[in-house]
């Protein structure tokens, strides 16, 4: 029997809107990983919340056509019966955190599937262990950052070992070798039977280990586009006097010492690729600069000015920063007051506003309320938000989460652009290829410990 | 962190009395240990008493506008379309008991929310509504939710150049700016925590209980002075130390009022020094 059996699914969030999925039909096999591509909105999300029987049981709306998954109908199963045979990683991994602990968290999986109470915590250890994470298992998961809370979630969907697992961009907050290790482990749950649908937009992280690669597009199953690699960075690193300058800066977050007497330079038209694992300190380095995070030792200049006691507001609109969970930080009804919004505030030119809304491909949401939109669309806003107070020195931090191939590429012009009109640009990723692509200096930060060095 | 019983019964305890009777002295009790409740709660404080003092304050200045009762008649006003410029000591003795209802009321349910640990409320709560995921996530994570999200919205306004507005004015005008946001992203992530934990199996009807540690001594301590208060405020209900206040006040100062008011404060002390967040 099918792991999962779809035919001609349909499903709508409302009886007005458009099908978010049309008519899709697929098969997986246990055993079998199958990789889903497509851009932002074609329904990658959305059928994968019909096949956890999230959509319509939790978010109503209006369904066609049928379905199972593990062996149970998808019309007549509740989401919680599903549940005990469907592992579900939802794409953000700030909003699907039950508990304040990571050990509890995980252990609330094995909770609901009913697993013996003495049984529960050594296997939620046991879970955590599985993807390299026990050391997570005493902190508190709002000190987590966006990867170790994404790892935190996979180690809860595992930990019941389900049938099937649906994963929605499973590697988008990981470094590089946690990728490569869950990557390798999801193989050899896969080779024990488990059936595997993955949606993932880094089919370099994950391409090589499915068995399949499906493409999607206006909710219907298609053949995959495909997409060139991005070309690494051709122009020649950029010289000249320093920008943005750090100088032996140290921080802590909350009690823990996170970076220590950091130094690095970046002169106009420089783009720094900050590379590190998760938890290693990119974000808090980042917030620091941005003026959110005090600075415990040392000093930071922008051209040659101390900035470093200078509050965030301050420090607007010379640096500009995207957060790495932008969907927390929307203030407007409409993208478009959104993007508009740091300029009218300090009546700035909307100039570079209508310009970043172009680069980012937002002309067609503009109405459309940024809660409405998905993660990679978010991302977008957000980064077109800050890139509207025209900055001499941008800020981003984790800026291609939940983005298309197509929308990564028209990133990595919008930042080359941006350090072509004088500016410069910090960008904490995973992204290697991204890096490559943008950046002309690599910051990696070990154990709080900075260095820099230019790209070969 | 606190297991969630002990500040959940002392909070519901020092309601329900503040509720259950209108003798200003054991009302003022009440609140008195609300605020001891608050003080013993992990910061912030100041957010909070501030809501709770300006909702008394308000509540106390408005009654004697819309009430049209009482003896003693203070200051004789006209009376124009729904207020009452006619000021009478009855109805600014039942405002003040009014306001500080509802002081004791944020106080001590902002008090329980930060001093019981979220996970084990979360236990708690799912024991009560085993099936409805939304009801559990938005009970025991609403809060915590509101704070970070506020605290994410008001980062944003500063990187766009916004920074804390000086004067009070202009403080509220821009914390009115955040509410809209502040609410949608709170439910949202509400909403974005039952999917989660539907999505993990909650509400099948099989979850297993995990088991819950001993509860320490001042838990013990926080728990009896719950129960007690709770029994004392199921005897105001029944009619002990009864009060009223129109159209004529009771006399303030009773025997019964004394003592009950004095055995609020006394069990409000021992639970709230029990209950106390350490660093």
């Amino acid at each position: 029997m099918s792991a999962i059996a779809i035919e001609q699914l349909r499903y709508r969030y409302d009886a007005t809107s458009p099908w978010a999925l049309a008519g899709a039909s697929l098969t997986v096999e246990p055993g079998e990983i199958v990789l889903l591509q497509g851009a932002s909105g074609s329904g990658k999300s959305t059928l994968l919340r019909v096949l956890a029987g999230l959509a319509p049981a939790f978010h109503g709306g209006e369904a066609g056509g049928t379905g199972s998954i593990g062996g149970r109908d998808l019309r007549t199963s509740s989401p919680a019966e599903l549940a005990q045979h469907v592992g579900f990683l939802f794409q953000d991994p700030e909003t699907q955190a039950v508990m304040a602990e990571p050990v509890r968290d995980v252990a609330f999986s094995l909770q609901c599937h009913g697993l013996p109470a003495d049984d529960i915590l050594p296997a939620a250890r046991a879970a955590l262990a599985r993807i390299q994470s026990e050391h997570l298992a005493g902190r508190r998961i709002d000190q987590l950052s966006s990867g170790e809370r994404q790892r935190v979630a996979l180690a809860a969907v595992l930990a019941p070992e389900p049938a099937v697992l649906l994963l929605d961009e499973p590697t988008a907050q990981l470094d590089d070798d946690t990728a490569c290790e869950l990557v390798g482990e999801l193989r050899r749950l896969a080779d024990a039977g488990l059936a595997i649908l993955i949606a993932e937009h880094r089919h370099d992280r994950v391409g090589h280990l499915t068995d399949r690669v499906l493409g999607m597009h206006n909710g219907a199953l298609c053949e995959p586009a495909t997409h060139p690699a991005l070309p690494p960075l051709a122009a020649a690193a950029a010289t000249g006097p320093a920008l943005l300058q750090l100088s032996g800066v140290s921080a802590t977050r909350g009690e823990r010492a996170v970076l220590d007497g950091a130094t690095a330079a970046l002169p106009a038209g420089g783009v720094a690729a900050l590379i590190g694992r998760n938890g290693g300190g990119k974000s808090t380095l980042l917030r620091t600069l941005a003026g959110l995070e005090p600075v415990a030792a040392g000093r930071i200049e922008i051209d040659g000015r101390d900035v470093t006691a200078l509050a965030t507001e301050q420090r607007v609109p010379t640096v500009a920063f995207v957060p790495q969970d932008p969907g927390r930080h929307l203030i407007c009804e409409t993208v478009r007051d959104e993007v508009l919004l740091g300029p009218t505030l300090l009546g700035r030119d909307h100039g570079p506003a209508h310009r970043a809304i172009v680069e980012l491909d937002l002309e067609l949401l503009l109405d459309r309320n940024p809660r409405d939109c998905s993660v990679g669309e978010r991302e977008r806003i957000a980064i077109a938000a800050a890139l509207a107070l025209d900055p001499r020195v941008l800020l981003l931090d984790e800026p291609t989460r939940g983005m298309d191939p197509a929308h990564r590429a028209a990133l990595v012009t919008t930042i080359r652009a941006h350090a072509a009109r004088g500016g410069c640009a910090v960008l904490a990723t995973h992204d290697l290829e991204l890096a490559r692509a943008c950046a002309d200096q690599r910051w990696e930060l070990d154990a709080g410990a900075l260095t820099a060095r230019g790209i070969a | 962190m606190r297991a969630p019983l002990p500040p959940l019964l002392i909070a519901i305890a020092l309601i329900t009395i503040a509720l259950a009777t209108s003798q200003p002295l054991i009302v003022g009790a009440a609140f008195v240990g609300a605020l001891l409740l608050h003080h013993a709660a992990p910061p912030p404080h100041r957010l909070m008493l501030r809501v709770a003092l300006v909702s008394a304050l308000f509540i106390l200045i408005l009654n004697p506008f819309v009430a049209v009762e009482g003896d003693h008649v203070l200051f004789a006003g006209p009376h124009f379309l729904l207020f009452d410029f006619e000021v009478t000591s009855e109805e600014l003795l039942y405002g003040l008991v009014a306001g500080l209802r509802l002081a004791t009321a944020i106080l001590a349910t902002s008090a329980f929310l930060r001093l019981a640990d979220p996970d084990r409320t979360q236990a708690l709560a799912s024991r009560l509504v085993p099936r409805s995921a939304l009801t559990v996530a938005l009970s025991a994570r609403l809060a915590p939710t509101l704070r970070r999200d506020a605290t994410g919205l008001g980062e944003a306004l500063r990187l766009r150049g916004s920074g804390p507005e000086r004067g009070r004015r202009a403080a509220i005008r821009q914390g009115a700016v955040l509410i809209e946001p502040l609410v949608a992203s709170s439910l949202e992530r509400g909403v974005d925590i039952s999917e989660a934990m539907v999505a993990r199996g909650y509400g099948g009807g099989t979850m297993t209980r995990l088991p819950e540690p001993a509860p320490t001594r001042d838990e013990r301590i926080g728990l009896a002075v719950g129960a007690i208060g709770c029994v004392l405020g199921i005897a105001l209900i029944a009619g002990l130390a009864p009060y009223v206040i129109y159209p004529l006040a009771d006399p303030l100062l009773s025997t019964s009022g004394l003592a009950l008011a004095g055995a609020v404060l006394l069990l409000s002390i021992v639970g709230a020094g029990a209950l106390r967040w350490r660093a």
